[in-house]
């Protein structure tokens, strides 16, 4: 049984990992007053780019830095298209969710086309992935909560004219906030694909960007709310993972126990539910 | 806030944004030229009308078209696997053949129609999301014969479904597996839990009863044919439970799964499904349970060659060499001599219609394994 729970956690931690340095990308984003559902887009981009980025050079850090890089330049798309061309946040976000998926897929197909998997044996530990996640965690935390930068971050998301008139540049902040956040996703991408399957696959995040988001909500756009939650959503995926092997979907079907991540969360969401926690101006175009 | 002019902009910008993307992702651009696959250079490209010049000086040449879905032909999957299959139909048949690749679900119906246009004798549709512009095609243009791949045909004198038999593959790498497991635990990785993906599920575990009665099969659903790190984790789990053999129907997730046995290493099996897949992981894919597209292209060009076109559904088994094994180019060394003349003989005895695997979990219930 120990060796059991043992197990779970593990496999816990080895989806908790890049869900949480998402969801630390979307508090900072939120925080900033920049809805984030382009999470995806960065964490697909960064999975890819650290591939390919592994693949060419052998060399794992430099694979990180292609995934964190892509992650960060898709951050920075999204602040120019959301603060300087005024485009609805989620519109934003999607938009680019659609094109990474399109542009991640055809790059694939066209390398296996010319014969070549887009994989490579280079590997990172995923326990000193999921300890480095930790550890920006608190990072994120301490900015955000005990630091001058922190404190303008949040008015920008609070009250961007008051900010503004305390001689804060809001735009200038807010593309900082964002490009840190796709970084910060785009790694997550890369822990996915290098501490994971070293290979990059269509589609291969299959949703855990709006699941970080969804952990950041749950969370409070709190960062060690939002780590909780996506380590209590992981915790969910690998107890649902190990009910399957034990044989439990002869009892419940399948389809049920995959759901229970799901499940579970809406119940601990609706337990907590209360006043609204959303920064002030969060999405605001204006 | 009312709706201004600024707003409606705003939300154009964004589609803009959007569109352009949208559009790479509902469709592969085609390249200039073929790639490294079996595929004719002159065949890439559509429109142009085929040298109709050679057609009529050679008689009697049949002229098939195919079109394949979105995927594209280097999709090393149903789309290039039926063009293989063309291709045989050209150098064996002498068939004048030409491919379409679709760039979106929106050209499935013109591609089709262009080639009944042109005259073409049969056209292949890859694919059951096919299976509408299909029904339309068909009843549009009497003339043509109509085949679709894994999708149902309409009840028309012109068209025909081309299906397999999964179970009997699957039952086969139960077998397999049945009789490679040292531990007596081997697994199952589905991706949804769909009829289709039951048919391999049933099929393997009513293989694995045959050779190993004792043996228990771990069965995991990812919930998704895309979410390869579950697909790890799932054979992880199943592994770290006793499982030394993993068998996959589940898409992109397999490759997940191969993945976590090529690092768990020697003792450990992988069995791909669909196309041969023993290459992703040399020595650590035990076999794959392979649908031959190929053959069933083949065949049904071959027919309409000698006029015994069969409208309805045909379905490939192992008898008409629809399924089957890979021929385990890494790992042949590692199976005994007496577990291989075991699987053959119960692939036999399938081919003879003297073992019927089951399709579902409830006619495994009363399934007896073969003596």
């Amino acid at each position: 049984m120990d060796h059991l729970f043992a197990a779970v956690v593990l496999a816990a931690l080895r989806y908790w990992t890049p869900l949480v340095l998402a969801a630390m990308g979307g508090v900072l984003s939120e925080r900033a007053g920049v809805i984030n559902i382009g999470l995806e887009a960065m964490m697909l981009g960064g999975a890819f780019a650290a591939i390919s980025g592994a693949q060419a050079t052998g060399n794992v850090f430099l694979g990180i830095a292609a995934g964190v890089l892509v992650g960060g330049l898709i951050g920075l798309l999204h602040a120019a298209l959301t603060q300087a061309l005024r485009v609805p946040h989620i519109l934003s976000g999607v938009g680019l969710n659609l094109g990474a998926l399109g542009l991640t897929t055809y790059a694939l197909r066209q390398a296996e086309a010319s014969g070549t998997a887009l994989a490579t044996p280079v590997r990172l530990s995923p326990e000193a992935m999921a300890a480095a996640a930790a550890l920006l965690v608190a990072i994120v935390w301490f900015v955000l909560a005990r630091t001058a930068l922190g404190l303008r971050l949040r008015a920008c998301g609070e009250n961007p004219e008051a900010a503004r008139s305390a001689g804060i540049s809001v735009e200038r902040l807010r593309y900082g906030a964002v490009t840190a956040s796709g970084a910060l996703a785009g790694l997550g991408g890369a822990a996915l694909a290098l501490a994971g399957l070293g290979a990059f696959t269509e589609n291969m995040t299959a949703g855990r960007g709006y699941i970080a988001l969804a952990a950041v909500i749950f969370g409070r756009w709190n960062p060690l709310g939002a780590a909780g939650a996506a380590l209590f959503f992981s915790l969910g995926v690998a107890g649902e993972i190990t009910l399957q092997t034990l044989g439990m979907s002869r009892i419940i079907p399948p389809d049920f126990l995959t759901l229970l991540p799901y499940v579970l969360t809406l119940i601990a969401l609706a337990g907590i539910a209360g006043r609204s926690a959303a920064p002030a101006a969060l999405g605001r175009t204006d | 806030m009312s709706t201004t002019r600024r707003d409606v902009l705003k939300t154009l910008l964004g589609v803009v944004v959007a569109a352009p993307t949208a559009l790479l992702l509902s469709g592969c651009p085609n390249k200039p030229e073929g790639g490294g696959n079996a595929a004719d250079p002159a065949n890439g490209k559509t429109g142009a009308q085929p040298s109709a010049t050679r057609s009529r000086a050679a008689g009697k040449q049949l002229k098939v078209g195919l079109v394949t879905d979105t995927g594209g032909i280097d999709d090393k999957s149903f789309n290039a696997a039926a063009n293989a299959g063309l291709q045989r139909a050209k150098t064996e048949l002498g068939a004048d053949v030409k491919v379409t690749e679709s760039k979106q679900a929106a050209d499935y119906v013109s591609n089709l129609s262009r080639f009944a246009q042109n005259r073409y004798d049969l056209v292949f549709a890859v694919g059951f999301l096919m299976q509408d512009a299909l029904k339309e095609v068909a009843a549009r243009f009497p003339d043509v014969k109509w085949a679709i791949i894994d999708g149902d045909a309409p009840e028309r004198p012109n068209a025909v479904a081309l299906k397999f038999k999964e179970e009997e593959g699957s039952f086969l790498t139960g077998a397999l597996a049945g009789a490679m497991t040292k531990t007596g635990k081997v697994g199952f990785v589905g991706g949804l839990e769909l009829p289709l993906i039951k048919k391999f599920e049933a099929g393997y575990k009513a293989g694995v009863k045959t050779t190993r009665p004792d043996a228990k099969v771990v069965v995991g659903y990812a919930g998704s044919f895309t979410d390869s790190p579950k697909g790890r984790e799932l054979a992880i789990s199943q592994m770290s439970a006793g499982a030394d053999i993993v068998f996959h129907a589940a898409g992109k997730v397999g490759e997940g799964v191969i993945s976590a046995v090529r690092d768990k290493g020697k003792g450990f099996y992988a069995i791909g499904v669909d196309q041969d897949q023993d290459y992703l992981a040399e020595g650590r894919v035990l076999t794959s349970m392979v649908k031959r597209v190929d053959n069933a292209v083949f065949d049904t060009c071959q027919a309409l060659s000698q006029d015994k076109f069969e409208p309805g559904t045909r379905i490939f088994g192992l008898k008409e060499g629809g399924v089957g094994l890979s021929e385990m180019k890494f790992t042949k060394q590692d199976v005994p001599a007496e577990t291989m003349t075991r699987i053959n003989a119960l692939r036999d005895q399938i081919i003879a219609g003297t073992l019927k695997p089951p399709t579902t979990l409830a006619e495994l219930e009363t399934f007896q394994p073969p003596k």
